[in-house]
């Protein structure tokens, strides 16, 4: 079974993307930037799931991290975020994220086919 | 402050929001996230209040408002939007608007409490 990083510092968000996506993958949950990075390079992830809003290090400086890293930048990396602007998706695709899903998370088939896109069998 | 200006006639909870998450996680996964959401926000809330920067507001409200959203606390949710949006945007208003968020959340607590009472 393929491993999913989720990168949220929210609990209740982490459970329900736990919820959504543990019947097809293994979960790692991570609630702070700095405790993913150092997570990830011990066990990296076949994909992971990036809260924008971190505290202390936000989602943009852990991507850049990740892509300073022969171990993880090559990991397809989804942005989550609650900002859902206009024109975001483009935004967080230049940053250097794989893909974008906004929250709150409506209706679940959106995050489970983005990850199965990024994750084919 | 006249916050029905921001609310409206919205709800206190929109009860569509917990459906949805107990289609996808059963009763079981809505009292869970009820229980995170009571366990943390009081932190959040006192992180907000405490706010000396409206960058720090911002990220105190978009916290709540992530919460909020995924458990339809619709009143609570335009409230710390507003606040957010109002601090990114240098409206120093955004100051006074943080007095009424824990008011909101006393007026959701019953409303959530008894979901965590139901068994199914």
């Amino acid at each position: 079974m393929k491993t999913i990083a989720v990168v949220e510092d929210n609990p209740d968000n982490r459970l329900l993307v736990r919820a959504i996506l543990e019947d097809r993958y293994e979960i790692v949950e991570y609630g702070a930037g700095a405790e993913a990075l150092h997570g990830m390079r011990s066990a990296p992830p076949d994909l992971v799931l990036l809260d924008i809003s971190l505290p202390e290090m936000d989602g943009t400086d852990v991507l850049a991290l990740m892509k300073s890293d022969a171990r993880l930048r090559e990991l397809p990396v989804v942005a989550l975020t609650a900002h859902a602007m206009a024109g975001d998706r483009e935004k967080f695709l230049a940053a250097g994220f794989d893909e974008y899903v906004s929250k709150p998370i409506i209706d679940e088939s959106v995050l489970i086919d983005v990850v199965a896109r990024l994750l084919p069998d | 402050m006249d916050v029905s200006a921001i609310t409206g006639d919205a709800p206190v909870l929109d009860i569509r929001a917990l459906e949805r998450v107990q289609r996808i996680g059963g009763l079981q996964l809505v009292q869970r996230m009820i229980r995170a959401f009571l366990e943390h926000v009081p932190a959040r809330v006192d992180a907000l209040l405490a706010s000396a920067s409206a960058l720090d507001a911002a990220r105190a409200a978009h916290a709540i408002k992530s919460s909020a959203g995924n458990l339809g606390l619709e009143r609570l949710r335009l409230i710390v939007q507003e606040i957010e949006a109002r601090a990114e945007l240098g409206d120093e208003t955004w100051s006074e608007l943080r007095m009424y968020v824990a008011g909101e959340i006393d007026a959701a607590r019953p409303a959530l409490e008894v979901h965590l009472e139901r068994s199914e």
